[in-house]
Order: structure tokens, then sequence, then C-alpha cells
């Protein structure tokens, strides 16, 4: 059984050459999930849109 | 380089002269001087070295008592005070080759001697110790000794000096695949520009870093509905629970970690931490959330966007990983993810 | 815009009643230095110390080191040390064969070493010069950031205060740094123009609000620009981290680019920029640092070198791309850490690397008789792999396995050593 992973990372082109075709852009190095410039209920709201993002990506074929 | 090197060789029973086969059980010894082929040896390092010592053990004694053995011989090895240790050749037995490169290993690893060992390629040696050690191809033909003897002088002199070595295919060993520095005729700034000004005028040049080979996975299917999907939450950013109780290393990882978060809506940043050398973890201590979006997941799940969050959340900290633990890692991670049922993975990294 | 650095041969370094240089010795007046260090409100004390090349003497938590130099129409480090103000221009008084070496708590588990004699002095130039070693002790309660900061600007203090006592003296060599504005940088069709693209820093370690790197700012949001070479050379460049200042001063890069400059190549110009930590500005600034050369600084080729951890070499490998599809060629150096792979990470383009260096390649540095800095290390004899948080630190005097990276001034991520490596 194979399981799909969606990747939230920073260097995508790394993830891409080795096969993690799944990757998505982060919040960045420091804060995959997060956004420290935000106050924290954007902050909440950018996590939850990239979530769903990754939730999404889990649904393509790539 | 001035002073002679002091070299140790290490032999089985039969080439320390003690006996054959019948001899096998005897224990590990020393003696100064060269014995047997080490004379060979000694003549091929010429004025550049000296065999100051032999040390030997029965090739049963090694097999059956491996680490005594070893300890006895490391023992031995410092009392003669060597800048190299010199094991075999075994050429196709077994027994001698395995304790040929063990001891290397022990030696390199334990007491920082260069060692290198000889031995056909087919030696059950060969198989364990070539990434390990490097050893020198003998063949099977034990009229290989004396020219196998001038390799592993040949070499182990550049072991010592920090020289670069040769190819392997030039000078007779089998690749190790290690990186080694090595000091160079020309500045690395020079060498850029000469490089550089080769390319703009389409001259031949070589590049100094070979592209690293890296496995390459092919991706599984999608998943076909979310509503009833299983979903992990997997980080190589360095989670822990607060005070990193099993001590997860913050680089160069060996392992990962399974934290446990049934029952919680959120990571509180006063239960969990991140230990991670490659970026700072202040905004993730701060917010764990930062780096395993647990609260979003949840309200996902109680939304009925998700079926479930998976119960634990693996961890491990990415940074310097070699290669070889990496895929360890993500194989000991993957296996534990499919035999709970997991369905799809949020692989979160820094 | 020319820099002339003048530099003064120094022989010797004691302590003595004033601060002066005569006849080639520098003489260090330690009361008046350690109070004008002092001052600081975050230090309880500073001690200072000095080791020679050929002693017995190890000085570890190594912050960083700088040469002492005294631009004589100042400012000197403007916008860190003294109030702003430009630099790279007129007249520097270098004092060469001595160093600043600031040892810090800080970098109690960073392996950061340098041994005055021993194999220690074949990687590193640091071992046989004199160090003029500063250790601030922090008041009790120090914010442990701020304080990081303020033994940083000690060592800008001391190196200003050490190379001033030069300042009439005849230099016994003078180097000249000349490169006029770009507009009027005009080389033979024949020698292809080169420029050095120069990420200074990676946001994956983020500096403090009251950091100063370049021209005394924290660099943060800081965009592609092209500044004169002269100005890393002479003061304008402190590295955060992963660096020491010494090779901005004594950058590698920019001082072969000059001393090649009208011979086989003309140098172009330097593009000045920073490792962003999103994906999304990392491919800017690449796209902006490469439109720069290409069309600012009329560039054929470029070098880029890297300062930061495994994540930088995604922007240099943009760099190197966007370059060579706006036709420049492009060189990179990058120091390799991995006795497996080297490095992090190089796609099919990218063919033209140098390396200076691995940095885990193991050493045993011997037992020393004097230890400058703290008496104990974090190292595991048995295993320098080993980066267990809990370790218990060592005795620093006796024979350390570390690894060449731990070498202070062995390998420099701008492009400094006197290595390369191979596969074997």
């Amino acid at each position: 059984m194979e399981i799909p992973v969606a990747q939230v990372c920073t260097m995508i082109p790394v993830a891409k050459e080795v096969g993690s075709l799944r990757a998505i852009a982060s919040g960045g190095i420091v804060s995959p999930t997060g956004n420290p410039d935000l106050p924290s209920d954007k902050e909440k709201e950018f996590r939850r849109s990239l979530v769903l993002r990754a939730l999404q990506v889990l649904k393509e074929e790539v | 380089m001035g002073e002679k090197i002091r070299v140790v060789h290490y032999l089985n029973q039969f080439f320390a002269q003690i006996g054959g086969e019948e001899k096998g059980g005897v224990g590990p010894g020393g003696k100064e001087g060269p014995l047997g082929p080490s004379r060979a040896l000694q003549q091929a390092l010429g004025e550049r070295g000296d065999v100051v010592a032999t040390i030997f053990c029965g090739d049963n004694y090694f097999a059956e008592r491996q680490q005594e053995a070893i300890d006895e011989l490391l023992r031995l090895l410092t009392s003669f005070k060597p800048d190299l240790l010199i094991a075999g050749p075994a050429f196709e037995s077994g027994r001698y080759g395995v304790a040929c490169g063990a001891i290397c290993q022990a030696a390199e690893e334990r007491l920082g001697i260069p060692a290198l060992g000889g031995m056909d390629e087919g030696n059950a040696g060969a198989n364990l110790y070539r990434k390990k050690v490097y050893i020198v191809n003998s063949s099977a033909s034990v009229a290989r000794m004396v020219p196998t003897l001038q390799r592993m002088a040949d070499l182990g002199v550049k072991l010592v000096e920090r020289a670069p070595l040769g190819k392997p295919e030039e000078e007779g060993y089998f690749a190790k695949g290690v990186k080694r520095n090595a000091f160079a005729a020309k500045p690395p700034a020079e060498r850029a520009v000469d490089m550089l000004l080769a390319k703009i005028r389409g001259e031949p040049f070589k590049s100094e870093i070979p592209a690293p080979k890296f496995q390459r996975s092919k991706p599984a299917a999608p998943l076909q509905d979310l509503s009833s999907a299983v979903i992990a939450l997997v980080t190589d950013g360095g989670l822990v629970p607060e005070g990193n109780p099993e001590r997860m290393e913050p680089g160069r990882p060996t392992r990962f970690t399974t934290i446990p978060i049934a029952g919680l809506d959120r990571l509180d940043p006063n239960e969990f931490d991140a230990v991670h050398s490659g970026y700072d973890t202040a905004f993730a201590n701060r917010d764990p959330h930062r780096l395993v979006p647990l609260d979003v997941m949840r309200e996902l799940e109680q939304e009925g966007v998700i079926g479930k969050v998976h119960e634990f959340v693996h961890a491990t900290g990415g940074a310097h990983a070699a290669v070889e633990n990496a895929t360890r890692i993500g194989q000991g991670i993957a296996e534990r993810l499919k035999a709970a049922g997991v369905t799809g993975v949020i692989l979160t990294s820094t | 815009m020319r820099l002339d650095l003048g530099f003064v041969d120094i022989r010797d370094v004691r302590f003595g009643p004033h601060t002066a240089v005569e006849d080639n010795l520098l003489f260090i007046d330690r009361e008046e230095l350690t109070s004008l260090l002092q001052r600081e409100p975050l230090f309880d004390h500073v001690e200072v110390e000095l080791a020679h090349p050929g002693e017995s003497c190890r000085i570890i938590r190594v912050l960083d080191v700088l040469e002492p130099r005294f631009r004589l129409n100042g400012p000197n480090f403007p916008g860190a040390l003294d109030p702003m103000g430009l630099v790279g221009d007129g007249q520097t008084r270098v004092l060469k064969n001595v160093l600043v070496v600031e040892t810090s708590e800080s970098e109690a588990r960073a392996r950061s070493i340098i041994d005055m004699s021993g194999p220690a002095t074949a990687y590193s130039p640091f071992g046989d010069m004199h160090n003029v070693v500063l250790s601030p002790y922090p008041v009790s309660g120090a914010d442990r950031d701020e304080f990081r900061l303020a033994v940083k600007k000690a060592g800008l203090k001391a190196a200003a205060y050490l190379a001033a006592a030069a300042k009439e003296i005849a230099p016994d060599e003078t180097q000249s740094y000349e490169l006029p504005s770009v507009a009027f940088n005009q080389g033979p069709n024949d020698l292809p123009r080169i420029a050095y693209i120069f990420p200074m820093h990676s946001h994956q370690h983020p500096t403090q609000q009251n950091e100063t790197v370049f021209y005394g700012s924290n660099i943060q949001g800081f965009m592609p620009t092209i500044v004169h070479p002269n100005e890393i050379l002479d003061g304008a460049l402190m590295f955060s981290y992963s660096a020491f200042t010494y090779f901005a001063q004594n950058h590698p890069v920019i001082q072969e680019l000059y001393r090649r400059h009208g011979r086989d190549l003309w140098f172009a110009g330097v593009v000045l920029t920073v490792a962003p930590v999103t994906i999304a500005e990392k491919e800017r600034n690449a796209y902006l640092a490469a439109r720069l050369a290409k069309e600012t600084l009329g560039a054929d080729g470029i070098i880029a070198t890297k300062i930061g951890g495994g994540a930088v070499d995604t922007d240099l490998m943009m760099i190197y791309s966007r370059a060579e599809e706006m036709g420049m060629k492009a060189t990179l150096i990058i120091m390799e850490r991995y006795p497996d792979t080297g490095i992090t990470f190089v796609p099919e383009n990218v063919n033209a690397l140098v390396t200076p260096g691995l940095t885990r390649d193991a050493i045993a540095l011997p037992a020393v008789e004097r230890v400058i800095g703290a008496d104990t290390v974090a190292v595991d004899n048995s295993n320098p792999d080993n980066t267990d948080p809990a370790l218990s630190p060592v005795a620093a005097r006796q024979e350390l396995k570390v690894w060449v990276g731990d070498i202070v001034g062995a390998i420099s991520q701008v492009g400094a050593s006197r290595l390369t490596t191979y596969t074997s």
C-alpha cells in the first residue's frame, strides 16, 4: 500500500529532484506552517489555507 | 615527510609462522620487528618506513571472540606507537579477511591510526569492510603477495601523509566512496576563476564536486477521498516533547521519535520544543504549530474534511543527515505508518 | 575609487606601558585596552591574552577573528563601531601578522579552535600570526543575544584601537585596490568581464534586530545591490555567523579578481545579496542578482559563493541557472560537509563547482600546555560525529579528535582554504 505525501517545504527544487513531487511552498525555513510577521489570527488563517492546499495536492495525480 | 613511518603489520597464525589450521585457536600476540611476509613489506616501504612490529591472532580465535581479540590487539598496537597499521593480505581466506577488516576499522575508529587491509574481492571481509576501510585487491593468488604488499605500502604512506590517493582502479584498492581533503596546489578562488575563464573560452574543465546520486522515489497514487483519509503529520524540523527526553540529535540524525497526540487539540509551547541546528528554532518554540499544524488539522477533522488525524507525530531533526541514515529513518517511519493504516501524510520541512 | 592598504609587518606583540608600534613590534597597554573594552555595560570583566606562533597554546570558543585595521580618514566599521560614513577609499593601515580574536561563552558548544602549533597550522593561517585574544565575561542576567553582539563589537573596538597605533608609521608595503565607477569601468574587448555575486548571509538563522552586518544594517529584507568591492575589504561587512570577518577583510574571491584584473579578466564588480527563507524570495533574489550582474555590470561570467547551511545550496543553484539563462557563464564555490555526498544538492545543469574543502574530515589535535577562552570543550573523543546536546565537556588542553572544519581559518565558505577534496 502506497501512501501519498504532501511535503510543505522551502527547497522545492531539491524535493522535486529526489521525487517528492507533491512539494508545495511553505511559510519559510523558520516557520513552515506559519508566518511570524502576521498577527496570530491571520497567521492561523494562513496555516489553514496552506494545510488545505497540502491536502488538495494529496488528491492530485503527479 | 622527514621521519620514517612506524608500521605495524597484522598477520594470522599461518603468516606469523605459528602454524596452520590446527593453530587457529591461538590468541592475540605481538613481537617487535618484521615477521614472515612483513620482511617483504619492509622491502616495499624502503626508506619511507619501518615495520616496527608484527601483531597476530589465530583466525578461529578472532572469529569466535572478536571483541576480546580486538581489545587485546589494540592494546598491543598502542604499545608499538604506530603511524600505520597494515593487515594481510588475506587473499581468499575468509576468516583472516574479516579479521583484517575488523582490526583496521577498530584501529581507525578507536585509536585514530590510519589502517588498510588486503584481500581478494570475493573475500567475506571485503564484502563487510570495503566501504569502511581501504582494502587493496590482492586477487586470490598468494603468488601476488609481493606486488600486493607494494601497493599496500604505497597506499599506506599516502594515508599517513594525507596525500591524495589515486583513483581506485589505478592504485588497486576498492573504492570507499568517501570524500577526503587534500592540500591543493592553488587556492580555491584561483581555481574558480581558472574554471570560469575556461568555461567562457569554451575550453575543457572539470567540476570538482560530482553530483551526488540520490535515489528518486516514485510518487504514490493520489487519494480519492479526503473525508475518510487517515492523515499523519511528519516533520524533519526537530519537534520534540519539552526537554527533549529522548535526546534527539540537533544534527546528523540517526533516528526518529514518535510523539503521541491522541486527545490533543493543540501543541502547547510549554510542552513542545524544536531541536535542529540548521535553522533558528525560536519561532517554532514560541508556537509549535508553525512546524506541525495540529490546531488546523483538528479543526478539519472535526469539520469532516479529513477522516482522522493519526495519533502519532513522527519527527526527526534533518540537519546534515547522512543519506544512509535519512533513508533508514524514512523507511522506519513509512513502515509504522503503513502498519497503522495511515492513508496520507503531510510532511513539514524546514 | 581607490583604497590603499598600508601593511605594517609586525614581528612580535607584547604587553607594554603604552600601545605603540616601534621597530615593527606591537606593544599593547593591557590596562588601557581592557578598560576601553570594559566600558561595555554587559561585560563584568574582559581578559586580554596573547598567543604567539609556535606556542603550545589553544584558543577555543572563538566567536570572530579580524585583522587590526585603521582608516586614516575614518570611519572604522561605520554603523557598527563608528557612526555612519563610507569606507573603501583613502588609506587604511593594516597590522600584518596580528589578529584580534574574540572568545565567548556563546560558542561553548561550537568546536571553534585555533592551535598555535601542531597539525592545525597546516590548515589555517591563524596559528602563524600573533593572536590578541579578548575574552569578555557577562554580568549576571545579561541577555545572551545582546552579549554576543557586544562581544563582536568589542572585537571591532580592539581592531581599530590596535591599528591606530600605526597611523603615523610608514607602511612596509602598500597594496592599491582601484576600480572606477561602473560607467567608466571599460576594459579591452578580449578580456572577459567577471562579476562576483555574494550572498553574505542566510536568514535561516535570522539576524537580531540590532545586529550590524553591512554598514550597521541587520540586512533583513535585503535586496540584491551593487557595492564597490573595496567596501567589503575595508570594514563595511561583518559576518553574522558561519564565517570570520577576517575573510571579508581578506576576501579571497575579491582579491583574486583584483589580482588578475587587466591580465586575463576584467573585474566587472560585486553584487551583494542575502539568502532569504522562502522559496519565492530566493527566486526573486536570484533573478535580480543575475540581472544586476548582466545588465548593470555587463558581466560575461559570474562567480558565486555562499554563507550558511544546506538551504543556501538552493539559492546558489538558482543564481547559477538564472545567470546561464541570461547568457553568462557561472562557477560556484561550495564548501563540502559530508564525507558521503559532499554537498546537499546539485541539479544536472550545474557543471562548474569548486570546493574549498570538506569540514567533516577527522583530525587529531595534540595536547597543549595552555588554553585560552575556557577550560573545557564539547568534544567526544571516541566519536567526533557525536553532537548530542547533553555531551559532557572535556578538558580542552588534552588531545582532541575533531574535524578539519572545527579549525578556525581552515575552510571559509567564501573560498579561503589550502584544500581541495577527492573521492576515494
